[in-house]
């Protein structure tokens, strides 16, 4: 290394430090340990460098700065927990009205229980129990007529029952002395059952007759015996019930 | 780090750097206090964006500048000292001991001075900082650092030393080597 280079390096050369590389750093000492005069510069420029930073780091701290930004980074965390408290407290406050607001709205739509309404329906179904049944019927969709001509004043109940985990309409009769009765049940032809090749049905003290019509397949199960469906019945049927 | 005892542990670690840094890049004791409980303050608001806790000096260090460049660029109240009339570092002999600086005055001479020059001289003095440190800092390549450091050096010796330079004829210009950092201007 010569000497202009020397002194060219000389100017960022620091104490224990190798920021101008292995390298350099090396061809630089070895220049300097043969080369007095730069030799004699590099001494200069770190006294130099030595005295600036002396000079530069003779800042005195006030005594109680420590505490003081402490103070203040509590001061600044306390607010901003307050920000973070008010928010929380104001996110929590607008989801209990979103709550109290679909209670409400969901509370005035709901069906209030009505004891008048079901008194009078059951005045229906004593007073006209035909229009209480044909009603019903048109309001499931279902066709108004029947099998056979059902005697209405036995109708205890129409609704529905679960026949293999799927709701059926059903409607029932009952005999005057409560001992027997009849369920007609309404399978629609929708798709829902496999309604193909079906047969009547008979156990130990009821029976299960099955009549296939357009729009629908109709079981009506029955107790009182082989005749036991006449007592439910205001005339003969117009055709015999499938076998 | 994301817990209010970490903060406390970096003011314990670093508040008497960052006050000494602010102190030297505001020039007064009251505006060095400021920035300094400002930096801390702002590192609680961002102390979840510290991924690296080794890096912890640096990155409050930076906060630190970028607060004091928003107040100056609202004050704009810094005389700057045009670089261009000033060389590199003058050569003085060896046998001439540099006597004891004021540090009063350094920092009259470091209040004169643009921030793009005293930011890189007061962190190199302080020993701590690279000069990729610096440059990292500055936004800004190492090689302007090298020559923002080496024209700066050069002012503080005008201004510090004035009889030495008049005495002593300056470094003729070294030539550039192969491999050596680029030096840019640097002067604004």
């Amino acid at each position: 290394m010569e000497c202009r280079d020397a002194q060219f390096y000389l100017r960022w050369q620091r104490h224990a430090t190798d920021e101008l590389g292995a390298e350099v750093t090396t061809a630089l000492r070895q220049h300097l340990a043969q080369c007095p005069v730069c030799a004699a510069e590099s001494q200069a420029l770190l006294a130099f460098d030595k005295a600036i930073a002396r000079a530069m780091k003779a800042v005195p701290v006030p005594p109680a700065l420590r505490d003081r930004i402490r103070t203040h980074v509590a001061t600044q965390r306390g607010a901003r927990l307050r920000v973070q408290l008010y928010r929380t407290a104001v996110s929590v406050a607008a989801a209990v009205v979103l709550v109290l607001l679909g209670l409400s709205i969901f509370s005035s739509t709901r069906p209030r229980v009505d004891p008048q309404m079901l008194a009078e329906l059951a005045d229906d179904q004593l007073h006209r129990p035909d229009d209480y049944i044909q009603n019903w019927l048109i309001a499931q969709k279902l066709p108004t007529e029947l099998p056979h001509q059902f005697d209405w004043e036995l109708v205890t109940h129409r609704g529905f029952d679960d026949v293999q985990g799927l709701k059926v309409p059903v409607i029932v009769f009952t005999t005057p002395d409560g001992r027997d009765f009849a369920k007609v049940y309404i399978f629609r032809k929708d798709g829902r059952f496999d309604m193909r090749d079906l047969h009547a049905g008979q156990a130990s003290r009821a029976s299960a007759d099955v009549y296939d019509t357009p729009h629908a397949v109709y079981v009506i199960v029955y107790t009182g015996g082989p005749r036991g469906l006449q007592r439910f019945l205001t005339n003969r049927p117009p055709g015999g019930p499938a076998t | 780090m994301s817990s209010a005892h970490g903060l406390l542990a970096l003011i314990d670690a670093h508040y008497e750097s960052l006050y000494r840094y602010a102190y030297r890049l505001s020039g007064t004791p009251a505006d060095a206090e400021d920035l300094t409980q400002e930096t801390f303050g702002k590192a609680l608001a961002h102390l979840s964006q510290l991924r690296e806790p080794e890096r912890a000096k640096a990155w409050l260090f930076r906060i630190l500048r970028n607060l004091y460049l928003h107040k100056v660029r609202d004050s704009q109240r810094h005389k700057e000292i045009p670089l261009e009339s000033l060389g590199d570092l003058p050569q003085r002999p060896p046998d001439d001991p540099l006597p004891e600086i004021d540090p009063g005055k350094l920092q009259q001479a470091l209040n004169d001075l643009d921030e793009t020059f005293r930011t890189p001289l007061i962190l190199f003095y302080f020993e701590e900082f690279s000069y990729r440190d610096i440059a990292e800092q500055m936004d800004v390549p190492i090689g302007t650092v090298m020559s923002r450091l080496a024209r700066g050096k050069a002012y503080l010796r005008h201004r510090l030393f004035p009889s030495h330079e008049r005495d002593h004829p300056r470094l003729p210009e070294a030539k550039a080597v192969s491999g050596s950092p680029q030096v840019t201007d640097g002067v604004p």
